[in-house]
């Protein structure tokens, strides 16, 4: 009689985290936008080693010289290279982006939660407050903001990540209230009430990890919506003010002077659309990566 | 017909808390927090007796609950006062302005929708095949990039590069339509590719419905099943999107407006904000509060006039 023996089945143990990884390594789009978003940060972090310029010393002999091995993305009307001004530039889109997108986050997390799990008239009480912001013509809200908000009547850059955050967590709200009604039927909220958890308890440690997938998905979008938001308030007139290097701020001065330096609009405008291109890129990917069974558009 | 009525009138008092609502901010965010209004207008120029004159003429040395209200009771009745700056009712500018926003935007939007939704339906036909993927990802690219900067491309190189186009403005003749071109394309590119993917997705989801399968079943020919089946049911999603992006495009488009300087709502509603033009500010707030609430409520409303599932409650 022939002996039986089980082979045991090892599967190697599998995190969460790394099934969302090796989804997303297939998706080349996602991997690109992946690298550049590092690469990004990596040069807005090591900006001061990297350029050789000042980025706001003015030096007028040198002033509208096109892009070549020494000013590589050129120089602008007063001389200062382009190049360092961009990567400077990428600091403040990254300050701005990583502290809206926080805000807004956290804002829409916490009353969202809050109006998903209580109901009643704390739920209505918030969804009037987000209807009343959603309501808002958008640009107008972020630009009433930026006027209201400390220090009153000089531009500071505080103030653009403030009412970009301010204004952009609605989103956030709406879909966490959603998620949280289901949540709250579900029997690992009804267990944890059951062994006396508190209310703060039940959503922060128990509700708030099941929709991290929703929050990281959120995280990269944000980036892209406040990084174009910057740029588009700055080009306006109402944000960073010069000589600070945002990119909007650089893309205003350079639609003046097209006709004889495309250098200085082209290089702040491509910065600025690949960074929010591929953070959006990024969001996408994220999304296939984080939930498998959700279809894209 | 009386259950619509009764929905749209329902609907219609419970928008009046919200754009209360929009008002108190706007009022809180311009005439409260930043302080004197009188003193930022003058800015750097200070003359105490002219700020002093100021505040008289506009009322606004009286407490700020009594400006609040009268402003409030004003607002109710649809009269925002006069322009701090041109002296003259925000009313009639708005809609002195609105026939340029609205020729923009209508425009785009009509041709954004045509071209959108056939584009979604060839894209949902070749689900996952070349065409569907180039344009996924064409559609994708256009609503992931900075709006704004895609516009000054588009003037530098069509404007000043090749010189085919008129780079800015707004004329009021017999080449005036030419002026319209390239603000009409980026707006229309946009909305082209808004309605695109959600026709896309619509069609997608629809193609799924057992009702399809049933048309498919008893031999009805493919353009039948698409086009009668499949393409009505789908644009039922489609017209909440509709209905609002109608209320957008009267609103006015800030960043378009502003890089081709043309004179809509839009940009009266920025350069109000860059003079601290409060009142011309709460109009414009308002006006483009007013007509998202309505455009919300007329979608809901066709929504259920097209689809019977729907009941209204």
């Amino acid at each position: 009689m022939a002996e039986v023996t089980a082979e045991p089945t090892l599967r190697p143990h599998r995190t969460y985290w790394r099934d969302v990884w090796t989804r997303l390594k297939r998706n080349k789009l996602a991997l690109a936008s992946l690298c550049y978003v590092v690469l990004l940060i990596g040069t807005a972090v090591c900006a001061p080693l990297i350029q050789r310029y000042d980025p706001i010393a003015q030096s007028l002999d040198d002033s509208k010289q096109g892009p070549s091995w020494e000013h590589w993305f050129g120089t602008d009307l007063y001389g200062r290279d382009i190049y360092a001004r961009a990567v400077h530039g990428a600091r403040i889109a990254l300050i701005v982006g990583s502290i809206a997108t926080a805000v807004a986050i956290c804002i829409g997390v916490l009353l969202g939660g809050i109006a998903g799990y209580f109901g009643r008239v704390v739920d209505q009480s918030i969804i009037f407050v987000y209807s009343v912001v959603a309501t808002f013509p958008g640009l107008l809200f972020i630009l009433a903001l930026t006027n209201a908000l400390p220090p009153q009547g000089e531009p500071h850059l505080s103030k653009v990540y403030l009412a970009i955050g301010l204004s952009s967590w609605v989103g956030m709200c709406r879909l966490t209230r959603n998620l949280f009604r289901s949540f709250r039927e579900q029997e690992y909220v009804l267990a944890a009430r059951a062994l006396g958890a508190s209310s703060f308890r039940i959503i922060f440690i128990h509700m708030v990890p099941n929709m991290i997938g929703f929050i990281v998905v959120a995280v990269a979008g944000g980036f892209a919506g406040a990084i174009a938001a910057e740029a588009g308030i700055s080009f306006l007139g109402f944000g960073v003010t010069p000589p600070n290097p945002s990119w909007g701020v650089m893309i205003s001065e350079g639609r003046s002077y097209l006709q004889s330096s495309w250098w200085m609009l082209v290089f702040p405008g491509l910065s600025t659309l690949l960074a929010v291109f591929s953070f959006n890129l990024l969001a996408d990917g994220l999304r296939d990566a984080l939930d498998p069974r959700h279809e894209t558009g | 017909m009386s259950s619509y009525l009764n929905y749209a009138v329902r609907r219609l008092a419970l928008t009046i808390p919200i754009l209360w609502g929009v008002f108190t901010v706007t009022f809180v965010l311009f005439f409260v927090v930043p302080g004197d209004p009188a003193r930022l207008i003058m800015g750097q120029h200070r003359d105490a007796a002219m700020e002093e004159a100021m505040r008289k003429q506009w009322g606004l040395d009286k407490p700020k609950h009594e400006q609040y209200w009268n402003f409030l009771k004003r607002v109710a009745v649809l009269d925002f006062g006069q322009s701090f700056t041109t002296k003259r009712p925000v009313t009639d500018s708005i809609l002195e302005r609105l026939p340029a926003t609205a020729i923009l935007g209508l425009t785009s939007l009509t041709l954004g929708t045509f071209l959108g939704v056939a584009a979604g339906l060839w894209s949902a036909m070749r689900a996952n095949k070349m065409v569907d993927n180039t344009i996924r990802f064409l559609t994708f690219s256009v609503v992931s990039i900075p709006f704004f900067l895609l516009a000054i491309f588009l003037q530098w190189i069509f404007g000043q590069e090749w010189r085919v186009l008129p780079v800015a403005g707004y004329i009021n003749g017999p080449w005036g339509w030419w002026h319209f071109v390239l603000p009409v394309f980026v707006m229309t590119l946009g909305s082209f590719a808004g309605f695109t993917r959600l026709t896309r997705t619509s069609i997608l989801e629809v193609l799924t419905e057992d009702y399809i399968r049933t048309a498919k079943a008893k031999g009805l020919p493919e353009v039948v099943v698409i086009v009668r089946h499949a393409l009505r049911n789908a644009m039922i999603p489609l017209v909440t999107s509709l209905s609002v992006s109608v209320a957008g495009a009267l609103t006015g488009a800030f960043f378009v407006e502003a890089v081709f300087a043309w004179p809509g709502v839009g940009l009266l509603a920025v350069d109000a904000i860059n003079n601290r033009d409060f009142p011309v500010i709460m109009g414009t707030v308002m006006f483009g509060a007013l007509l998202f609430v309505l455009a919300d409520i007329v979608g809901d409303l066709l929504t259920a006039y097209m689809d019977p599932r729907i009941t209204l409650k």
